[in-house]
């Protein structure tokens, strides 16, 4: 029998719903040839529960706390989304100092969201050690959102016109020590995992996706910035305060998962930057309002709006139509994960499948996101 | 700025109820001619109710658009407006606040939209995820399967009319009382 004799197939394989590394339940149908990618199939809608039908039969107000639940990483964030989206139609406008403790809050939710993803990623790649690092400094996070808030994960602060309630006495002051001290902790992550070599030689050129194939599949955030895109919403189309506050944007023009490693890690020293800036303007309001009035029954005049702001995995859209009664009659969630996610078979093929569990912890996706 | 469409696209409200105070760019008007049934500014956005028919080439010509090419899919969804199901689309200039906020109406009896997966690759699940709730059919799709929903799912759930099916985890529990 000759050599030449003998076929090979391709090989049809499940990666999820339930895998470790896909973060949530992500189905990834992969063919493959050997161990390379041919093909890379995600099914999604395990975590399918309809939100925006029950946003349509709820009032405006009672909306707030089902937008903690699309990305759970990320709740103060579609918080602000949404309420400034509300805001916006009916015209109000809330007071300095709400807007820096909105934006204060947003970029410690925002570092919550990093250090989660980076321990996570380290996780993926067999970094576990980092993750315990990652999460020792998450911790001093949440206490410090849940002294404000009284919730860890799913907070539900933001109010139509305001917020639930100020910050705590001492606030301040805590949340100044431990901003101090991130940059030290940020500089044993480096020593420990960014010049790792078995990490660099893990995710330097794996996962490449192209500037023009970003802009194609709707790519933002830091995946996007990673790819060479110089977008960031917060600079580019600013809400609230920002354009007050000084902060670069960190680009990088590889666009595979080292660069956007390197986005994240800038992006949360800027987020640090930005916290701090917001903590010493609000040293200078003490005692000013941080609610407006609005009335009891909101309802926005008739008509639309599309709202957006950067969240941590990109740009996060609120869609809300209104005819002017006390429930939006449409309401629709632009989720960053969900076009993020959309390019992972561009990102993987031709990859081998150890590849693949980086380019998935290199997206930073959160199911509740995608499948709402 | 309004053109009225010829085959009477029955927009229930009065037209020009008010002129408004900036202009389409004249370029969009040009390009997009015929397609236009409905136009104005507000802020940074240009809003455009276009027909369906056509739709590929009039956001390809926006896509590719000199003056600042719309080239961003932001946002995709579907929407029910009683007599009409429609589509929203947002697309951006990339990096800048300018975008356009479209709207396509199409007859509830015969949902029929031109799929924009050739266009822009982000609207192939944004295009899955309207189909499946709301019934619109996007022509010439590439990958029209289900995208959220389960495979053998029945009906319409985004619509407003769909009544929720009889399944004993979706009967209200009789021992819960509502306030």
């Amino acid at each position: 029998m000759e050599v030449t004799d003998f076929t090979t197939e391709d090989l049809v394989l499940n990666m999820g719903p339930q895998h470790p590394s896909t973060h949530g339940v992500l189905r990834l149908v992969l063919t493959l040839d050997g161990e390379l990618i041919i093909e890379c199939d995600p099914v999604i809608g395990y975590l399918h529960s309809s939100m925006e039908k029950i946003c349509e039969n709820r009032t405006y107000v009672q909306i707030v706390p089902f937008t903690d639940r699309f990305d759970y990483l990320g709740s103060l964030i579609n918080n602000f989304v949404y309420v400034r989206g509300v805001e916006g139609m009916l015209g109000v406008e809330v007071p300095r100092r709400c807007e820096y403790i909105r934006v204060l809050m947003s970029e410690m939710q925002r570092l919550q969201s990093h250090l989660l993803w980076l321990g996570t990623f380290g996780l993926d790649l067999g970094a576990i050690t980092l993750f315990l690092y990652c999460f020792r400094e998450r911790e001093v996070v949440l206490d410090l959102l849940e002294s404000v808030t009284g919730q860890r994960l799913l907070y539900n602060y933001m109010r139509i016109g305001g917020l639930r309630n100020d910050l705590p006495v001492g606030f301040g002051e805590k949340c100044r020590d431990f901003l101090n001290i991130l940059p030290e902790r940020m500089g044993e992550y480096d020593q420990i995992f960014t010049n790792n070599r078995i990490f660099q030689g893990r995710v330097d050129g794996v996962g490449f996706l192209s500037k023009d194939e970003a802009v194609d599949y709707a790519i933002s955030g830091p995946m996007a910035r990673a790819s060479g895109i110089d977008w960031d919403i917060r600079r580019d189309d600013p809400y609230s305060v920002y354009p007050e506050l000084e902060f670069d944007v960190p680009v990088e023009q590889e666009g595979d998962c080292l660069a956007r490693y390197r986005v994240r890690m800038e992006e949360m020293r800027q987020s640090r930057k930005l916290a701090l800036q917001c903590l010493d303007a609000l040293d200078g309001m003490k005692g000013e309002d941080f609610q407006t009035k609005v009335p009891k029954t909101i309802r926005p005049p008739e008509g639309e709006s599309y709202t957006h702001v950067e969240s941590p995995r990109g740009e996060l859209g609120c869609y809300l139509i209104s005819d002017g009664s006390p429930k939006p009659p449409r309401m629709h969630w632009r989720a960053p994960s969900f076009a993020n996610l959309q390019a992972i078979p561009v990102m993987s093929r031709g990859g081998l499948v150890a590849d693949l569990v980086a380019v998935l912890g290199s997206i930073d996706i959160v199911l509740g996101d995608i499948d709402r | 700025m309004t053109e009225n469409s010829a085959d009477g696209n029955s927009v229930a409200e009065e037209e020009e109820p008010q002129v408004p105070e900036v202009p389409v760019p004249d370029d969009i008007v040009e390009m997009l001619g015929d397609a236009i049934v409905e136009a104005s500014v507000s802020g940074t956005s240009v809003n455009l109710t276009l027909k369906a028919e056509g739709l590929v080439e009039a956001i390809t010509a926006l896509r590719d658009r000199e003056a600042g090419a719309y080239n961003f899919l932001a946002n995709l969804c579907g929407i029910d407006h009683g007599e009409e199901l429609g589509v929203a689309y947002h697309i951006y200039q990339l990096g800048k606040p300018e975008h356009v906020a479209i709207h396509v109406r199409v007859p509830r009896e015969e949902p029929v939209v031109p799929s924009l997966a050739s266009v822009f690759r982000a609207a192939n699940w944004n295009e899955r995820e309207a189909a499946e709730m709301y019934g619109i059919v996007f022509e010439s799709h590439p990958d029209p399967r289900k995208l959220l929903l389960p495979d053998d799912w029945e009906g319409f759930p985004m619509r407003k009319d769909y009544e929720i099916p009889d399944h004993p985890y979706l009967r209200p529990d009789p021992t819960h009382e509502l306030g």
